[in-house]
């Protein structure tokens, strides 16, 4: 069953009128990922998220769950897929109980026991028999999760999932989301806006401008890409001293300095060596700090700015 | 399938809204036997009052001639011939009885009734836009085509259940304003070809419940195509009163001033009590061609509610 990706997407295009909101997408998730989305707002995310699962239909394209063709076995499919876009809307009038059932009634093979076993998962033991007029929106976000974990999905797809969740709140949503990807192997896709978030969140991010796919990056791999250039910031003293020896043994390095700090890009191979350099010539050493060229400036980069069509 | 039926009705009879339309129906009808009971005391010259009545509408038939819309004068002169006869039978029309009262309701109040009826009509597919729970409704195992269906038969169940209720009500208030009997007793009316029949009050009660869910079926389908294509609400049920109310009026106003082309409308169609009481709003209408109009007016709203719902792209809202 798993030689399939978990999710495959072909030539994903939309278009309404002449315009073009979602330009000839592909690629594969695997179980057991948490996929990112990545893009400015109107990129084009949301489209996509919701032309996964036949909310929005396809110009173009065709999207497999489990190797399962969606337009043509849409229950069969879907019993894999749980989703949620945008915030978790559910009857406000209705019990977190009575919407738990309402959904379980709509999806095949789920029994009154799981539904108690998600009220337990989703700590709302205490509030499922209140209406959800009366909920926050972090019970809500849970019992939202609790709907589409009902048919114990291995695909779930995300829709800016952090939008109105509080710090808190984000941090429990992460690593609920990084327990479910790694013991149940369920591919996790999420779109956001927000670099930071996708950074802490994703094992790897397809980045997304004006409906095109730009780029797909592992993220892990990203921070130890050899190639890359990293900047590596020495605390040192005394600074002339240093910033001379440098020019002088590593001559093609570029170099900014401060009072109290000397700044170099590099490769992470190279670091070693300057700090050996340093030490040799008795150069006083407190701290060394690489930095990663980050998503944020490698986004910024491939996107041109902050530009938003 | 049953499932989903079971969820829409989660979604309909636990609701206040519902409670509070079924307390007003209620009071509606109350109101109604206490006024009948209190201010309508039994006439015992009642005789002599339709006698005079009589005189009145054949001096103003004669008085204004061509005058009046040819629909009204007939309507007159049908109230003339039933008060003949009810002077020569020798009943008085405004005795009081339950069943007379459950004639008097089923005749009068059904505007209400399917006010209330297209409240929920209106908001059955609307309001999964408007409250953004569409996206959970549709992304489960089930298709789209399926989900529309239970909301249909959700619907069309809901109009029976309020009618039901409509006649429970009804009766139990009509019981104990004026006592359990009148059943057998005769119902005169005007048959389409202008003369008098009669029927058991019992009988004639039951037809006209009949004709009456005939166009609640019809009319709870205009509100769920209006449901399904406006995605407000609130916008989906005040078109789905305003057509209902307005359709019948403008309808009535157009036979009233002669126009023939009144009769392809929908709203002319509906109520087929008029090919057994009182004749057809336009000359020459017959029950098989209301028949046609309207099982062609039923199929083309519902396809076009098909269509546009699994059409629909869920896009941002």
């Amino acid at each position: 069953m798993t030689q399939h990706p978990a999710v495959q997407i072909r030539h994903l295009t939309k278009r309404i009128g002449k315009k073009t909101i979602v330009d000839d997408l592909s690629f594969d998730i695997q179980p057991g990922e948490v996929f990112g989305f990545l893009g400015p707002n109107g990129a084009g995310k949301t489209t996509t998220i919701r032309m996964m699962v036949n909310l929005v239909s396809r110009t173009k394209g065709e999207v497999f769950i489990q190797g399962i063709d969606l337009s043509k076995h849409f229950s069969e499919a879907m019993k894999h897929v749980g989703v949620i876009v945008e915030n978790p809307e559910l009857y406000k009038f209705l019990t977190g109980y009575q919407n738990l059932k309402h959904f379980a009634n709509m999806s095949l093979g789920v029994d009154k026991q799981r539904i108690d076993e998600l009220v337990k998962i989703v700590g709302l033991e205490g509030r499922i028999h209140d209406r959800v007029r009366t909920y926050s929106l972090g019970m809500r976000q849970r019992l939202g999760l609790a709907v589409v974990l009902l048919r114990r999905p291995s695909v779930l797809l995300l829709d800016e999932p952090t939008n109105g969740l509080d710090p808190a709140g984000i941090r429990e949503l992460r690593d609920y989301l990084r327990l479910l990807a790694n013991n149940e192997g369920i591919a996790v896709v999420v779109s956001s806006h927000l670099l930071a978030e996708m950074e802490l969140m994703c094992d790897r991010v397809a980045i997304i401008q004006n409906g095109k796919l730009i780029d797909v990056r592992t993220l892990k791999e990203l921070a130890t890409d050899t190639g890359e250039e990293v900047a590596v910031t020495f605390e040192v003293e005394p600074m002339d001293r240093a910033v001379h020896l440098i020019q002088q043994q590593f001559p093609d390095m570029r170099l900014t300095s401060s009072e109290k700090q000397v700044v170099v890009a590099t490769q992470r191979e190279v670091i070693p060596d300057i700090v050996a350099a340093l030490a040799a010539e008795q150069v006083r050493i407190f701290g060394v700090t690489a930095t990663n060229k980050s998503l944020e400036d490698s986004f910024l980069e491939l996107t041109g700015g902050n530009q938003i069509v | 399938m049953f499932k989903l039926l079971a969820n829409e009705n989660m979604k309909i009879y636990p609701r206040l809204r519902t409670y509070i339309l079924v307390g007003v129906l209620a009071l509606a009808v109350i109101l109604i036997a206490w006024i009948q009971a209190d201010v309508q005391k039994p006439n015992p010259n009642w005789k002599q009052t339709l006698t005079t009545q009589n005189t009145q509408i054949s001096q103003e038939l004669k008085q204004t001639k061509a005058k009046l819309p040819a629909r009204t004068r007939v309507q007159l002169q049908q109230k003339e011939t039933l008060n003949d006869y009810y002077i020569s039978h020798n009943t008085d029309p405004n005795r009081q009885t339950l069943w007379t009262f459950n004639q008097a309701i089923v005749t009068n109040v059904p505007p209400l009734l399917l006010a209330f009826i297209l409240v929920v009509a209106g908001d059955i597919v609307a309001s999964e836009f408007s409250a953004g729970t569409i996206k959970f409704l549709l992304t489960q195992t089930k298709r789209r085509y399926i989900v529309l269906l239970a909301k249909y038969l959700a619907t069309l169940f809901f109009g029976l259940v309020m009618t039901c209720a409509f006649f429970v009500i009804s009766t139990a208030v009509g019981a104990l304003f004026f006592g359990a009997h009148g059943a057998g007793l005769p119902h005169f009316y005007n048959t389409p070809s202008g003369s008098v029949a009669q029927m058991s009050t019992l009988s004639y009660v039951f037809m006209q419940y009949g004709f009456l869910l005939i166009q609640i079926v019809i009319v709870s389908t205009i509100a769920f195509m209006i449901s399904t294509i406006f995605r407000n609400s609130a916008v989906a049920i005040t078109l789905s009163i305003l057509a209902y109310l307005l359709g019948n009026s403008i309808c009535r106003v157009l036979a009233e001033y002669g126009f023939q082309w009144t009769k392809y409308i929908l709203f002319s169609n509906m109520d087929f009590s008029q090919y057994v009481v009182g004749g057809p709003l336009v000359n020459g209408m017959t029950a098989w061609f209301s028949v046609g109009m309207v099982v062609a007016y039923f199929l083309v709203m519902n396809v076009l509610t098909w269509w546009i719902f699994m059409k629909r792209d869920v896009a941002l809202t």
